[in-house]
């Protein structure tokens, strides 16, 4: 960090790899070691630019802290685009680290946002959001299964 | 469309139009045919493999929990009225039945933030087939139709494989939901760890006469190609047979190949040489293929 920039290289190959994951389960993110929250909520504020505060808030995300999460889905919602959709996929991967049922409604967003014959990414982000736990949640890939059937489960 | 899934594929060693023909010089021109004939017969006995499984921390703790699943699928297919000398178990495999493999790849798709999936408890496991036949009787097509049917729903029923019977937590209610759908597909049969075989006895009468007939469709198809070429039929040079029985895609047409086709086809691949088997109760066919290659003369 020098002056109010900072300098981050994060080896983050789940955002961009494709193909199958196997029978593995998704690698979730982590923060750099030695990354605090304090270096990143100021760029929440006074980012200079959108994008930037979004990377501060998915990076907060991954610290466990949702601060900038609403931000980030801002972000995502002012950039959507039909493929390969960055954002889409650190706002959901985002909330599978925080693993906050009080999220879901996102999620939903998320879910309703995949046009036709988008099954894989679908499968992608069920397989992503798996492990988060709660009520809500549930209902939602409960949900998913029962739209979009087996394949989302191959 | 039938579905057939071949067997058994046999040569013909001994059919006694041979002759010497074998013995003597391979002509250098040839003529090859095949012919069918099949055998259908109403089922006579109901074949069932229930596939069990137990895991644990320790493999003397899945075996204790796979032996207590034992007592308990010979029991209940005892009391739905198996014939007891036919009930007999497999012997014990490394690696749970379907539905635990199933449920272990499952659990190991889950993302875990911040842990390393080695946190989960690691466990063994093991699993066996019990088999089991009823034996079916006369009446009218119908009737038998509906004796197995109702037979079957009550083997179904009684949940021998006991994978039924445990109360998941929250979690394991959507494992279970997906493992459901996996296995369900589009249609609600496959899933069940209980595979069902309809079985006939063959005579070695009713198969030489089926044999038979394949075998003259194909000297007669072959004869009629050599004729077509001006050239008459030699000796046979070779013969072979293969036979396919009728697989059960409708049951199971979203998985062919998947776990529950596999389980059926490994059942089918282990009737008897003097027998055939099918998915129908009503009907079970046998069909022979000879293919039959003649020098020309």
């Amino acid at each position: 960090m020098r002056d109010d920039s900072l300098s981050l290289s994060i080896p983050n190959p789940e955002l961009y790899r494709g193909g199958s994951y196997g029978n593995t389960a998704i690698e979730l993110p982590s923060a750099p070691q030695g990354l605090k929250p304090e270096m990143l909520r100021p760029f929440l504020k006074n980012a200079p630019d959108a994008t930037t505060a979004a990377y501060a808030s998915y990076l907060l995300a991954l610290l466990g802290d949702r601060a900038g999460f609403d931000k980030l889905a801002e972000h995502w919602r002012a950039n959507k685009r039909e493929y390969s959709d960055q954002w889409q996929k650190m706002l959901y991967t985002a909330a599978a680290v925080m693993n906050n049922d009080e999220l879901t409604p996102v999620l939903a967003e998320i879910y309703a946002s995949f046009g036709k014959g988008r099954e894989w990414e679908m499968r992608e982000f069920y397989r992503t959001i798996r492990g988060i736990e709660g009520k809500r949640v549930l209902e939602l890939r409960r949900k998913m299964r029962n739209e979009v059937g087996p394949s989302l489960l191959q | 469309m039938s579905a057939k899934l071949v067997v058994s594929l046999a040569p013909l060693m001994a059919l006694a139009f041979c002759g010497g023909a074998l013995a003597q010089a391979p002509s250098s021109a040839e003529v090859s045919a095949s012919g069918l004939s099949s055998i259908g017969k109403r089922a006579q006995v109901l074949r069932v493999q229930v596939e069990l499984g137990a895991d644990g921390r320790t493999a003397k703790e899945a075996i204790a929990k796979l032996n207590a699943k034992k007592d308990s699928a010979r029991k209940k297919l005892l009391d739905l009225g198996a014939v007891e000398k036919s009930l007999q178990f497999t012997e014990l495999r490394i690696g749970g039945d379907t539905r635990q493999q199933m449920e272990d790849m499952l659990r190991a798709r889950i993302p875990r933030p911040g842990r390393a999936s080695a946190t989960q408890p690691s466990t063994v496991s093991f699993s066996a087939i019990l088999k089991a036949e009823w034996p079916l009787s006369g009446g009218t097509p119908d009737e038998l139709l509906l004796a197995a049917v109702e037979l079957q729903e009550k083997i179904r029923a009684a949940d021998p494989s006991g994978s039924q019977a445990a109360v998941p937590t929250e979690g394991d209610e959507e494992i279970r939901e997906e493992m459901e759908m996996l296995m369900r597909g589009n249609e609600g049969q496959a899933r069940s760890p209980v595979t069902f075989l309809f079985v006939v006895r063959i005579t070695p009468e009713e198969r030489a006469k089926a044999l038979a007939e394949a075998f003259e469709k194909a000297r007669s198809s072959a004869a009629g190609l050599a004729k077509a070429a001006g050239r008459e039929l030699g000796p046979v040079q070779r013969l072979s047979s293969r036979s396919t029985i009728e697989s059960p895609m409708a049951e199971y047409e979203s998985y062919r190949y998947g776990p529950a086709y596999n389980r059926w086809a490994r059942q089918a691949a282990e009737v008897d040489p003097d027998e055939a088997a099918g998915p129908q109760p009503t009907s079970v066919t046998l069909e022979l293929a000879v293919t039959a290659s003649f020098s020309l003369k």
